[in-house]
């Protein structure tokens, strides 16, 4: 099966990002050097997906959409990096998709996954998943931010390193979610 | 003063010298759309050649959405602009009136403005910003902001270009909802049409009201006390980014297809304007305590340049700003973005500088601006000077110093102009099956229910609710706590009408402004425009903009107010190049706002019914002039028709809301609605849809069907006891109006009428349901 | 005596004004706590959390907020058994710390998620019909089986949890005071009354305790009968539509007695 992935950040600063870094900052020394938000798109069954139907996926006026490429994955590797991916309990991140693409006449891609993807360096002298850990479940009013599991699911790991682990970790997700 | 104009020609461009080639290259080549006679203009006006932040000024300043170049002198031909109860009229960022209470004089504050083509470049963050961006006006007169409307006008979501249309829909519905719900204004109602004709240029029009005491007023201008005290210039907000750069020229050309620009491309941030709100009302405080005087102005199109050559020049004064103590991002950008960048979110205070430290440790310590967005605060960008020059530094040299007349004195283009005869009337169309055709009508987007925009809006903070989007003609709020005074407010334009004929359709727009208004007992007092037109180099689109004028103009002098004089326009905006390069330019697309004044908001009236066996009164005058109208279109007659002369209109629809009123205040109006779009029965049937508690009630309309029932923007209706339309019909005839008993509510939801000798009924919940499914999944 | 209360100003609140005209009519006197000031437990009988948008509501509804200094004093007040009230964002704040539901060291045992439902997403301004039903919440007790109108304004207002024994309590009652209703009073949820198909139709959640309540409608913007529609059913929308002047219409709305309940436990305290 023939598949695909694109990874969309903000071109301008993301005021979620720079607010939750805050937070964290202020919770204590784990917290993450370096934070970024994003959304990631996963489709199989139709190899031009990305490109026949632009405007979909991001608006190139604010956004920028980075294609999966075997060599590299979706570009820049960072060091002491963790994906914290999160998926609400309720709803479709991928339904707003779907529905551009039959308002558009579009075939639909076989398979269709998406999550929001909380990119986190860890600081020196703290394990990428220790930081991780801290920066991602609210556990108390002290611990923990960006996921309320109670209405997200969500996973945490290395960046991924091929299109099968995203796929396989975005279907989890998924799954888990529902 | 220090300025030395020998220094500034460094990088300069050779303006006077240049060819005509040469010079369009070298202004073009970065991203200006400065006129090549306006440059000449400029290299003449300084003795030299100007240096590129002043291009970069003046190319933001003379461009038609800051200078009104095209338009100005139009304006100040057609549209009454004076009134006694004008406490400042048009010329600021907003008009304002003055309202006298028991507890001394309130300010209503109103602006209008449109924010079209960044709408249809980045939907979302377009019409998020132009909530932003007339919330400021209104903040900046010193009121607080206690509402927004929204008037839209969009592509046809089931057209040839749906998807495209549909997106820009749901990127605008959100980005409002997105601002306006996050600053905490209430949404107090507007309008949404769709046509095919902004498939590719959307309207996003945008109207805030504010309130204060009359005494708060602040005025976007130096004080004189400036000649006699050090005054400062403070920029409060946002740090100056890329962001918005050349909006103001953005504004002003045509959209080219799909290269759209980028960097024009302005960044909501209502999280940030909630606190610079918040903090303002604190530093107002601070300054009322202090009594100086001050002056306070937004920050829009042609950012810091604008800002502090308009707050200097309105007085007399100069302005010396040092961009080296602004704060920038990235720090290395060049002094002619600094001065232009339209980033968001930012203010511009004059206060003497005693009181600037106290300024500064409001917004940045107690609100802890620097906290809550990286570089935000407030911080001290010049000194106002008596010279009258504009002077800017930058890297410690001067880069930009011109005489600040120069600037705000803008330039005025005479366009040709070809006006075109008058329109003839239409036929009356001919309706076959008059129930089949308000079935098709229930389903049409025209008529669908506007609920799924308008329920994402927040209608409630703040607690002044009177009336909501869709409860009434008008929306409606609390002038101040404990008082009886509702303040009214609403939107109007149809399409239908200014494209049959633009003067009449003008002189309609104002005229349903007047009766909305009246419809819930309020007696208009003010109006504001935004004029959305195409390209001003075409002759025919100048001809339909001074149709429109003076349509405008005509029917608010014959309105008038109560007490003398014409009903004024206080404020407006003009918006123009709405159209796609090589595509024909939108039709004339004029909004025309209005408020108006219940002295006591208990007898705030809806279209709802009350009461079974009640009559429904029809108010007004027929004149069979179907142009422009539901009736027309749906029988295949559109295009131009005559329509009523705005000032005879306007003439009848005051001696209708006198009686209107009249009865409002007397408790014997109990549900009235203006006869709008679909005509009396469409209108009836509008008012039957939502009313009943618990059993729904319906209508039976009294005459035989015939085509008048179908004519738009000819009266009221008005639910009245019995015993009561008698008198009505008395004071109808002295005054010239046509008064009779349209309908008869009933128990029960349905609408009865006979057509031919048919006797027909249909179920007012299903047109209502159809009706509310339009848009359903459409809209976000 | 009084109760004196605190009200507090996260950055990006935007209810404090008209909160605080209600409080005080309740008989509060209300202190504005700005974001940045030190807040004594002490110093107070009762704490209100306004609505509006804290942080934007970046990351989740409330998420940044309930990260603030301010939930430690938040914590002493509530171990004190004072009563505290959020509204809407606040109620998302006191969700988000796990004041509310409470329990084992306050873990976060609870959500506010997405409104869901057919046709429902996204954010959502209307009247609604709530029922106040015997809970935990001591304050609310007066009010026990009254019905009214009220406006919600969220995109977050759906209370869920993993928990089982959280949905419990919120669906046999201790755990929630306020459930949305349809205007004959049957339990709204699924139908067209449900504004966002929270668990058990819960308007509100208390904490094990009852002192602190996270309460999406927005009872401040229902505290003057002028506020209620026109159109509303029932017998507020008739109280409403029989006042035809201003004077009639100041009377106190069906949202005030919240207010009322809470100022007069929160004065209860000091006595």
């Amino acid at each position: 099966m023939i598949s695909d992935a694109l990874y969309v950040t903000l071109r301008v600063p993301d005021p979620s990002a720079l607010t939750a870094l805050a937070a964290l900052r202020l919770m204590g020394p784990k917290a993450p050097v370096r934070l970024e938000r994003g959304r990631v798109w996963w489709v199989s069954g139709d190899p031009g997906a990305f490109e026949s139907s632009q405007g979909v996926w991001f608006n190139p006026n604010k956004e920028r959409g980075l294609r999966w490429n075997a060599a590299g994955g979706f570009g820049e590797r960072r060091e002491r990096e963790r994906w914290v991916f999160v998926r609400d309990r309720s709803g479709s991140p991928e339904a707003g998709a779907l529905r551009s693409m039959r308002e558009r006449g579009l075939p639909e891609p076989l398979g269709l996954l998406s999550a929001t993807v909380w990119r986190l360096q860890a600081p020196e002298g703290v394990s990428p998943d220790e930081a991780a850990q801290a920066a991602s479940v609210v556990r108390s009013a002290f611990q923990g931010l960006l996921v309320n599991r109670h209405s997200q699911a969500h996973r945490v790991g290395p960046a991924p390193a091929s299109l099968t682990e995203l796929e396989q970790v975005l279907s989890e997700l998924k799954r888990e979610a529902s | 003063m220090p300025s030395s104009t020998g220094s500034l020609v460094e990088g300069a461009l050779a303006a006077a010298s240049l060819i005509d080639a040469d010079l369009e290259a070298g202004l073009r080549g970065r991203g200006l759309n400065l006129k090549i006679d306006e440059a000449r203009r400029l290299a003449a006006a300084l003795g030299r050649d100007p240096a590129w932040p002043e291009l970069f000024l003046f190319d933001a300043m003379w461009s038609e959405h800051c200078s009104y170049k095209s338009s100005r002198h139009l304006l100040k031909k057609y549209l009454p602009t004076e009134g006694a109860h004008i406490l400042v009229g048009v010329g600021e960022d907003a008009g304002v009136i003055r309202v006298p209470t028991a507890d001394g004089d309130y300010a209503v504050v109103m602006a209008h403005e449109s924010h079209n083509h960044p709408s249809q470049v980045l939907a979302h963050e377009g019409a998020a910003t132009g909530v932003g961006g007339i919330i400021r006006d209104v903040a900046c007169m010193g009121a607080e902001v206690i509402g927004i409307l929204d008037a839209l006008r969009f592509g046809d979501p089931f057209g040839a270009n749906a998807a495209r249309v549909r997106t820009v829909m749901r990127g605008v519905v959100e980005g409002i909802a997105h601002y306006g719900d996050a600053v905490g204004v209430p949404n107090l109602g507007g309008d949404a049409e769709f046509s095919p004709v902004y498939d590719e240029n959307v309207l996003v029009n945008v109207v805030a009201m504010g309130v204060c005491r009359a005494e708060d007023i602040i005025h976007s201008r130096v004080p004189a006390a400036a000649a006699s005290e050090p005054y400062d210039l403070i920029l409060v907000g946002k740090p100056t980014d890329s962001s918005g750069l050349g909006g103001a020229s953005f504004a002003s050309v045509t959209l080219t297809g799909s290269q759209e620009s980028l960097g024009a491309v302005q960044l909501p941030d209502p999280f940030l304007k909630r606190v610079l709100l918040a903090a303002q009302q604190d530093v107002q405080r601070m300054l009322k305590e202090s009594g100086a005087e001050v002056g306070f102005k937004d920050l829009g199109a042609g950012g810091i340049g604008c800002v502090a050559s308009e707050i200097a020049a309105a007085s007399g004064f100069g302005v010396e700003i040092d961009l080296d103590l602004e704060t920038k991002v990235p720090d290395d950008l060049p002094a002619e973005f600094v001065l232009v960048a339209e980033t968001q979110e930012r203010f511009a205070w004059a206060v003497p500088a005693r009181l600037t430290p106290e300024v500064l440790r409001i917004y940045n310590e107690r609100f802890g601006l620097p906290r809550m967005y990286p570089g935000a605060g407030a911080r001290i960008l010049g000194r106002f000077a008596g010279h009258g020059r504009f002077v800017v530094r930058h890297g410690g040299r001067v880069v930009a110093d011109v005489p600040n007349e120069l600037i705000t004195s803008g330039i005025s283009v005479h366009h040709p102009v070809r006006r075109r005869a008058a329109p003839a009337p239409l036929a009356t169309p001919a309706v076959q099956d008059v129930l089949a055709l308000l079935e098709s009508w229930s389903s049409s987007p025209a008529a669908a229910s506007r609920r799924p925009i308008y329920r994402f809006y927040d209608s409630e903070v703040k607690g002044r609710a009177i009336l909501r989007p869709g409860e009434a003609d008008a929306g409606m709020f609390l002038l101040r706590w404990g008082g009886p005074e509702g303040i009214a407010v609403t939107v109007d334009g149809s399409p239908g009408p200014l494209e049959a004929d633009p003067r009449g359709g003008a002189g309609i727009a104002v005229c349903e402004v007047c009766r909305n208004l009246a419809a819930t007992g309020a007696e208009p007092l003010a109006l504001t425009d935004c004029l959305n037109f195409g390209n001003p180099e075409d002759p025919d689109v100048m001809g339909e903009f001074e149709d429109v004028l003076e349509g405008l103009g005509q029917a608010a002098r014959a309105f008038g107010v109560k007490g003398g004089g014409p009903l004024p326009f206080i404020s407006g905006n003009v918006s123009l190049y709405n159209q796609r390069s090589g595509a024909r330019s939108i039709p004339p697309s004029p909004i025309v706002a209005g408020v108006g004044l219940v002295p006591d908001y208990g007898s705030a009236t809806t279209p709802r019914l009350k009461q079974p066996g009640n009559p429904l009164m029809f108010l007004g005058r027929r004149r069979g002039a179907f142009a422009g109208s539901w009736a027309a279109a749906s029988v295949g007659l559109g295009g131009r028709g005559a329509l009523p002369d705005p000032a005879e209109l306007g003439a009848q629809v005051r001696r209708e809301v006198d009686l209107v009123l009249e009865g409002i205040r007397a408790g014997r109006v109990h549900a009235a609605h203006d006869v709008a779009e679909g005509g009396a029965l469409w209108t009836a049937l509008e008012m039957a849809m939502d009313s009943g508690d618990p059993e729904p009630l319906g209508i039976a309309v009294e005459e035989e069907f015939a085509p008048w029932m179908l004519e738009e923007h000819c009266g009221f209706l008005l639910e009245v006891s019995p015993g009561d339309s008698g008198e009505l019909q008395r004071r109808a005839r002295e005054s010239g109006l046509e008064c009779f008993a349209f309908a008869r509510i009933i128990p029960g939801g349905t609408l009865r009428l006979r057509q031919g000798a048919i006797e027909r009924s249909v179920a007012l919940a299903t047109l209502a349901e159809a009706r509310s499914s339009v848009l359903k999944g459409i809209v976000p | 005596m009084s109760g004196r209360i605190a009200l507090l100003r996260f950055p990006g609140v935007n209810c404090e004004a008209e909160t605080a005209l209600v409080l005080e009519r309740a008989g509060a006197r209300v202190d504005w706590i700005q974001f940045g000031d030190v807040l004594d437990p002490d110093d107070y009988d009762g704490f209100v959390l306004p609505g509006g948008f804290s942080y934007e509501d970046r990351v989740r509804a409330g998420a940044v907020a309930s990260r603030s200094e301010w939930m430690r004093a938040l914590e002493t007040a509530d171990e004190a058994g004072k009563p505290i009230l959020g509204i809407c964002n606040g109620a998302q704040v006191l969700v988000e710390s796990g004041i509310v539901p409470g329990g084992p060291a306050r873990a976060v045992r609870l959500a506010l998620a997405a409104n869901g439902g057919e046709g429902r997403g996204g954010y959502l301004c209307r009247w609604v019909h709530v029922e106040v039903t015997l809970s935990a919440c001591p304050w609310l007790r007066s009010l026990d089986g009254t019905r009214w109108p009220v406006p919600v304004a969220h995109g977050e207002g759906r209370f869920t949890s993993l928990d089982p024994e959280v949905i419990a309590g919120i669906e046999t009652g201790s755990l929630c005071p306020l459930r949305y209703v349809d205007p004959e009073g049957k339990l709204a949820s699924g139908g067209p009354w449900d504004p966002n198909g929270a668990v058990g139709s819960a308007a509100a959640v208390c904490n094990e305790r009852g002192n602190a309540v996270a309460l999406m409608p927005h009872p401040e913007r229902a505290a003057w009968l002028r506020q209620v529609p026109e159109g509303a059913p029932g017998e507020w929308g008739a109280r409403r539509r029989s006042a035809r002047t201003a004077a009639a219409l100041e009377a106190p709305g069906p949202g005030q007695a919240l207010f009322d309940a809470f100022v007069h436990a929160a004065s209860g305290v000091r006595v």
